[in-house]
């Protein structure tokens, strides 16, 4: 059997190429990473969760630490939404109010109708009171979701 | 060069006309695992029943305009469901592009013979582990460019014969059956040089962010820069498009938007669609509308590319990311004028270039062609990306061979 890309990519390189060190991925986060890295047809959210014994904190791992490909951590965080949405939601109110963020507080505004609908609410208003508002309100108008709703209409 | 210029086109909805059924369409159940089939691609005249039933064949005068003929007809099937196209290749055509589409019938490429009789491109002979082109598959619009390889050789002057299969949804051979045709030629005495005419269009919110929309003019040179030293070069014309919500994948729902969109250029021009995401999910970072991908308008006439992921959880572009937009841009380029990934993820499924490993694991793989810009995923580690933006010699001649490259 093969070694995994990642050991290849870490053997061929020497440690002084690396610009600046990162935690190290464990062999379920990097088959995570590998599978989500592919241009077309990554896995699906349940397929990929079978790669782990701890879902979601994996997950939360690849969104936080994984920088390249980029939307490596992107399609993680949608799994996180799709599928964790209220064991996650301290992590999404994070999301749309921190300022390095802004990527996945688009991504969560975008996918607030995945929410259970409390969750989608109490997100929703941190994203509206955040440094993101306007932003997170135009895609937030487009939510389905009553409790959403509600908060981005005005009031008569 | 990239040229930039800006306008405003209202999306208008054109819808294609749908084709009535025509009475005297017969369905014929004859598969196509039971003919007769010549196994020797390139040195076999073809004798199969595919003949044309008239004595006198239309054959398609080319008609052109610069270096590029576009003629739009129609062709019908045989008693056997073939429908076959007589292309007029005149001195000095370098290549040719067929469209064929029907709103009732599905239709897919079968064989090419050249002037001489030779078949010299036969499905039948594309059925292993190597991918030459999407035209063998059937669907309501195919497209299929002549030559593709750098062992086709050079076009030779005089009649090309192309058979259709036209098939019902059903999957049945359908006889007496119109398709329509667009037939376009290039002209093009260096295949070193070539330029790319590429309408852009961009959607909202895209269109109306500033940090989203310098993204993609910065990747556009990305990608021209990746093209240039190939002999390529990309002439980009910016479009805001005055589209929002939900961008589908070429085709299906976003089939009538996109014919709309294609219909905006001339007959060289290929469309780029770049959108917030694709379908609302994170699963897309771009996609192709065909491999290879028409020139005239069509449902499925466009790529697109997303911009959301590629921007990643910062939502900010840095030069990494343009670079890796730049790249997914001419990727996916690539794949609509008619390079496949040079090795699938399954590390066991080719194109068909002779010049491009047929490597057999990922390790392997990654270090032959991890650099390639059709690599099917980007190399990357705690150092970053290795870019890719490498072709093969016979990559890049498939590239200048496309019809739509000047």
């Amino acid at each position: 059997m093969s070694a995994p890309l990642w050991l290849f990519l870490s053997l061929a390189l020497s440690p002084a190429q690396a610009e600046e060190p990162v935690a190290e991925l464990t062999p379920a986060q990097q088959q995570m990473t590998n599978a989500l890295s592919v241009r077309h047809d990554p896995p699906s959210c349940h397929e990929l969760e079978k790669l782990s014994e701890e879902p979601l904190a994996d997950l939360l791992v690849l969104v936080n630490q994984v920088q390249r490909p980029s939307w490596v951590g992107m399609r993680a965080a949608s799994c996180v939404v799709t599928r964790h949405g209220a064991e996650a939601e301290a992590e999404l109110v994070r999301w749309v109010t921190s300022p390095d963020t802004l990527g996945l507080a688009r991504l969560v505004a975008n996918s607030i109708d995945a929410l259970p609908p409390e969750v989608a609410a109490t997100v929703a208003t941190a994203g509206l009171s955040g440094m993101y508002a306007e932003d997170q309100r135009t895609r937030l108008m487009n939510s389905e979701l009553e409790t959403v709703r509600t908060l981005v209409t005005p009031s008569k | 060069m990239v040229w930039l210029g800006f306008g405003l086109l209202a999306a208008t909805g054109c819808f294609s006309p749908i084709e009535n059924i025509d009475d005297d369409d017969e369905e014929t159940g004859e598969p196509e695992d039971t003919a007769v089939v010549d196994t020797d691609t390139n040195d076999t005249t073809d004798t199969q029943d595919t003949e044309p039933e008239d004595t006198e064949p239309d054959v398609i005068i080319p008609n052109f305009d610069g270096d590029l003929s576009t003629v739009h007809t129609t062709i019908k099937s045989n008693s056997s469901g073939i429908a076959t196209a007589y292309v007029e290749v005149p001195s000095g055509g370098e290549s040719f592009l067929l469209t064929a589409a029907s709103t009732t019938y599905g239709v897919a490429v079968e064989r090419v013979r050249a002037p001489s009789g030779t078949t010299v491109v036969d499905w039948q002979s594309w059925q292993g582990d190597e991918k030459l082109t999407n035209a063998f598959y059937v669907s309501s619009t195919n497209t299929f460019n002549y030559p593709m390889l750098t062992s086709d050789g050079a076009l030779a002057t005089g009649i090309y014969e192309v058979d259709y299969a036209v098939v019902t949804s059903d999957n049945f051979y359908a006889s007496n059956a119109t398709v329509d045709l667009t037939v376009q030629i290039k002209e093009d005495d260096d295949l070193s040089t070539g330029t790319l005419h590429v309408e852009v269009f961009l959607t909202d919110p895209v269109a109306n962010n500033a940090g989203y929309t310098q993204a993609v003019y910065d990747a556009v040179d990305v990608w021209n820069d990746i093209w240039n030293d190939k002999g390529l070069a990309v002439e980009a014309t910016f479009w805001t498009a005055g589209l929002g919500g939900t961008m589908y994948r070429p085709g299906g729902a976003g089939g009538a938007t996109y014919a709309s969109l294609s219909a905006s250029g001339a007959d060289d021009n290929i469309t780029l669609v770049v959108a917030e995401s694709i379908e609302n999910t994170n699963t897309l970072l771009g996609i192709a509308g065909g491999i290879p991908g028409q020139l005239t308008a069509g449902e499925e006439a466009v790529f697109l590319v997303d911009c959301l992921n590629n921007a990643g959880s910062d939502g900010v572009y840095d030069a990494d990311d343009i670079a890796q937009l730049g790249e997914t841009m001419a990727h996916e380029a690539g794949h609509y004028m008619g390079l496949y990934h040079p090795v699938e993820l399954t590390w066991d499924n080719y194109d068909a270039h002779s010049d491009t490993s047929n490597c057999v694991s990922e390790n392997n793989c990654a270090t032959q062609l991890g650099s390639n810009l059709m690599f099917p995923t980007p190399v990357c580690g705690s150092f970053g990306c290795i870019q890719q933006d490498q072709l093969s010699a016979q990559q890049k001649r498939s590239l200048h061979l496309y019809t739509g490259t000047l």
